[in-house]
């Protein structure tokens, strides 16, 4: 479940909402699973990219 | 009052200078800054008017609301027969220039003739003299504005001139103010080198009484706030816009190689981050924004070592980046600075040369047409420096190039290459260079290219809020009804969304506010609600929203009329070909294999002709020129 403290992403490729868990720098979407490069600017996460196989 | 700013009409050819008010009327059918402009335009040229003759004009203005409290009232817009597709010219910059225009008592600038020898336009607190420029001829776009700052030994002089690609007649020359502020898109500079117009110096010290004050201050304190609380605020203050660039490469929406590819594998080098590490030195704001989104930079060390200048932006992160294979900051950034210094569109460079690079690889040109240069790939980073300079010098394969795409493929086809081979690669609509993205999944913001009035274009209309996936519920109360998708691969709402934001942004540019404050990257930017009341306090007319909505129409309506009088109509509101037939090679599952159906691109063009009141070919409808007041064009009231 996805509460409203958690810090989250929505997948760019099926649009679920993304949970973060705290200081990740690669998560798997789920629903999906495309694998995303995850970056932080303080306690906001960003997508940065894929991750190359 | 804004309303007693005026209008100037300039003969350069003899020197006379016409100053007149601005009729209410006109202010409630158009409002001011590009709306004016376009209507201007519509009445002083037409289909026997050459783009680089005397008899085009140089429309410049400020935006209704510029240089008042309203956010981001910062906006100057430039407008003129275009050289670079001889339809709609309109281009439009942030800076300080307009404000200072509106302190100096003038709202519109329309410049005619041509001047016997370089002159600059000097106007201050109500007048305007023309100047001698000559020894100003040949300076680089910062030199030129602080040289004129120094003669009148006034620091606070803001400029728009432009560089040695408008004194060269570079089809898509630009014109600039501050050091990367430009009124970048369809060739103005042109017009001004044209003209030998090398710069408009402003100075003004009038007062700018506003109808309702207080209320005035309280609403615009009260719209910063509601802005600046929105994510899109702190996002754009912190990267720029180059904050969408890491999402877009990832999708697969970007165009690499000239479109071969749509996503940068190797990202690493050219992400926001990168840039912070190694470049970024602070931000800086525009007249009256808070947003800050503007960067400053610095290159620390190799041999550009203390280059400082400001930008880049997502645009140019994308043009002359990983467009042309460069996959670092540093060709980027001294590209964007050559092209500011010498006042030509990055965007046009960027496209031509990437355009020029599948050529070379596919063999359709070689080094006897590119005078030696190596197009290849791999060596981008080499030859974009060398290419911006013999551009803007109009020198060896610059010259090629410096005619923009219709030149360019005329001359090609002169040397002996296939028009229609080579032509096939260039990727635009009405002879306007893209935007470095991969729109063929996204209809909205493809359609939106395909019908914009200066052609491929993204500030006419530009829904990029439809890549949020919002809920359709808010979508058909934000467009004005429906039905809507969330999906931006569907074609449901995709015309309904462009007539919207045309409209939108077509009475931003008439206000003279920044778009990216408007719903351009937020559903909670201002919309028309913000502007009617901005309008109010600010000049004491009163305007409704659904009358700025018939206001935007009229002016996009008018640019239609101008096009169409051009002798475009719906056969060229298309894009290249290859949008169509070729599928994305890759990106993320959601859009691999995506390319334009144009069955339903048929059918978008008939819901966005029929939300305008235009017929099957796009020409407005007899019913729809009453409605708007424009059955009486050209009616030659300015």
């Amino acid at each position: 479940m996805v509460t409203e403290k958690d810090v989250t992403l929505r997948c760019l490729n099926c649009f679920n909402r993304l949970k973060i868990p705290p200081k990740a720098h690669e998560l798997k979407c789920p629903n999906c699973g495309v694998e995303y490069v995850i970056t932080w600017r303080g306690n906001q996460a960003k997508i940065a990219g894929t991750v190359r196989k | 009052m804004p309303l007693t700013r005026k209008i100037a009409y300039i003969d350069l050819s003899t020197g006379e200078i016409k100053k007149e008010l601005i009729p209410e009327r006109m202010r409630k059918l158009f409002l001011g800054g590009r709306g004016i402009d376009m209507y201007l335009l519509y009445n002083y040229t037409g289909p026997e008017t050459d783009p680089i003759g005397p008899e085009n004009v140089l429309l410049v203005s400020a935006g209704l609301l510029v240089g008042s409290p309203a956010p981001g009232s910062a906006r100057t817009h430039v407008g003129g027969k275009s050289p670079v597709t001889g339809i709609v010219g309109s281009t439009n910059m942030g800076g300080f220039f307009a404000p200072e225009l509106t302190f100096a008592g003038f709202h519109h600038l329309v410049v005619k003739g041509k001047a016997a020898k370089p002159v600059y336009l000097w106007i201050h607190d109500g007048e305007i003299e023309i100047r001698d420029a000559s020894h100003l001829w040949g300076k680089d776009i910062l030199a030129t504005q602080e040289q004129i700052r120094a003669e009148h030994g006034d620091p606070e002089i803001k400029s728009m001139c432009i560089g040695i690609g408008g004194e060269n007649l570079v089809r898509y020359a630009n014109v600039k103010t501050g050091m990367k502020n430009a009124g970048g898109r369809t060739g103005m500079g042109c017009i001004m080198g044209s003209k030998n117009l090398k710069a408009i110096a402003a100075r003004g010290t009038m007062d700018l009484k506003l109808a309702y004050p207080a209320e005035a201050l309280d609403f615009c304190l009260k719209s910063k706030e509601h802005f600046m609380d929105t994510k899109v605020a702190t996002a754009l203050g912190f990267d720029g816009t180059m904050f969408i660039w890491n999402i877009t490469n990832t999708t697969g929406m970007l165009r690499v190689k000239n479109g071969q590819l749509n996503k940068l594998e190797e990202w690493e080098g050219l992400t926001i981050e990168e840039f912070h590490d190694k470049y970024r030195v602070g931000t800086v704001a525009c007249f009256n924004c808070p947003v800050h989104c503007r960067h400053q930079w610095r290159i620390k060390d190799g041999p550009n070592a203390g280059t400082f200048w400001e930008g880049p932006e997502y645009n140019t992160q994308m043009s002359l980046g990983n467009n042309l294979w460069i996959k670092e900051w540093e060709p980027i950034l001294i590209g964007q600075y050559l092209t500011d210094i010498y006042g030509v569109d990055f965007s046009e460079v960027g496209n031509l040369l990437a355009w020029s690079m599948e050529l070379y690889q596919r063999g359709l040109i070689d080094k006897k047409i590119t005078q030696g240069l190596d197009l290849d790939w791999e060596n981008a980073p080499n030859i974009l420096p060398v290419v911006i300079e013999q551009i803007a010098k109009r020198e060896g394969f610059g010259e090629l190039l410096a005619d923009g795409a219709y030149g360019y493929i005329d001359k090609l086809e002169k040397l002996g290459v296939d028009r229609d081979k080579a032509w096939y690669y260039f990727i635009g609509c009405k002879g306007h260079s893209a935007l470095a993205t991969d729109d063929r999944a996204s209809r909205a913001l493809a359609f939106g290219a395909g019908v914009s009035s200066r052609g491929w274009d993204h500030l006419r209309s530009r829904p990029a809020i439809d890549h949020y996936h919002l809920p359709e519920k808010v979508m058909e109360e934000l467009y004005d009804g429906g039905p809507m998708s969330s999906e931006f691969k569907s074609y449901v709402g995709k015309a309904r969304e462009i007539w919207w934001f045309e409209r939108h942004y077509a009475v931003v540019d008439s206000v003279g506010t920044c778009k990216f404050h408007s719903c351009f990257f937020s559903p909670h930017g201002f919309k028309w609600e913000h502007q009617s009341e901005w309008i109010k306090y600010i000049t004491g007319l009163d305007i409704s929203p659904e009358e700025l909505r018939e206001i935007g129409a009229r002016i996009y309506t008018i640019e239609r009329m101008y096009n169409n009088r051009e002798g475009l109509s719906r056969k060229d509101d298309w894009l290249s070909d290859f949008m169509y037939e070729v599928p994305m090679p890759g990106g993320l599952p959601y859009v691999k294999g995506e390319k334009l159906d144009r069955d339903k691109w048929n059918e978008m063009l008939d819901e966005y002709y029929a939300l305008y009141g235009w017929d099957n070919e796009g020409v407005p409808t007899e019913e729809t020129l009453e409605r708007l007041s424009l059955d009486k064009e050209p009616s030659h009231i300015l």
